[in-house]
């Protein structure tokens, strides 16, 4: 282990500005990613299931 | 080669049975990247020793790496799904070229920006004209200049031909990418890895590194395969399979 307590960890060694901003940024990337794939995914799946009902209501009362 | 195998590869090229296949695989791919992801996290910020010369601050290599090599091997990808649909118009190939090209443009940001992030405390400037980064530069440009066209010319064959002509015309950028270390040493160091030979870093320095590629890698895939389902349920929404598919639920 390189860091003997919490607050070691948190500086860094003195460069806690640099590799969090770069870890911080990272990350931000690929969560805000995956978060606006999963939303249009079910977002396409509410869609389509909307417009099939709607269609098949016409089909019935035409 | 084994029928059965060009078989399976065939189907794969049907929209149908991509979405069908990668139902299976996708659950388990987001639950694998999430555990590499954190094990290299945690090897990379807390096991690995601090590097004699740049101190804590080389743990920026950890993200920096894997976003590089990444956005490089999915500029791979996108092209050959580019050079797919042009030569047999693969439907598919097209989805997945315009699927990746934003995954591939943002790994590409974070490359050029944790690298400037790095760069400060260890080059003493954010940013050189130096030949590595702006063939990164142009990287960034090329997977941007994809998008533009498809949000220009929609998503009809023809812009996908002229995305796809761009995208394989841009492999030229790769190998510059690849030797501009060593064509114009400027300030970029040469590579810190290589297939052939051991690395010249103790294990518990590298080791992390490649578990951060491999959980980058399969991040990305995993992010991928659902951008094409996705994609795949809208281009294929009259086919009685998608609404079968969508009536389930």
């Amino acid at each position: 282990m390189r860091f003997t307590s919490i607050a070691e960890f948190l500086a860094m060694g003195g460069y806690a500005e640099y590799v969090w901003s770069a870890y911080g940024v990272t990350f931000a990337v690929m969560i805000v990613m995956t978060l606006l794939a999963l939303v249009k995914s079910s977002r396409t799946l509410h869609k389509l299931k909307f417009e099939y009902d709607l269609k098949v209501k016409r089909q019935v009362k035409p | 080669m084994n029928i059965r195998l060009w078989n399976w590869i065939h189907k794969l090229g049907s929209a149908k049975h991509f979405y069908r296949f990668s139902s299976l695989i996708l659950p388990g791919l987001w639950v694998v990247s999430v555990l590499i992801l954190s094990l290299g996290l945690y090897a990379g910020l807390m096991l690995a020793p601090a590097d004699y010369q740049q101190g804590d601050s080389f743990r920026i290599m950890y993200i920096h790496v894997p976003a590089a090599i990444l956005s490089q091997s999915s500029y791979v990808m996108m092209a050959s799904m580019g050079a797919l649909f042009l030569i047999w118009k693969i439907k598919l190939a097209d989805v997945a070229m315009r699927t990746v090209a934003p995954i591939g443009a943002a790994l590409t940001f974070v490359a050029l920006l944790t690298g400037a992030i790095w760069g400060k405390p260890t080059w003493g400037t954010w940013w050189v004209w130096d030949a590595r980064l702006t063939s990164t530069l142009i990287l960034m440009f090329l997977f941007l200049g994809v998008l533009a066209i498809r949000n220009a010319a929609g998503n009809g064959p023809a812009a996908g031909r002229m995305a796809a002509i761009l995208a394989v015309i841009g492999v030229i950028n790769l190998p510059i990418i690849k030797y501009s270390v060593d064509w114009w040493f400027t300030l970029h160091q040469p590579a810190s890895f290589s297939l052939t030979e051991r690395p010249a870093m103790p294990v518990e320095m590298w080791l992390p590194l490649v578990v951060m590629i491999l959980g980058f890698y399969s991040w990305f895939f995993a992010l991928w395969i659902l951008r094409i389902r996705t994609e795949v349920l809208v281009t294929e929404a009259n086919k009685d399979w998608v609404r079968q598919l969508v009536n389930q639920r």
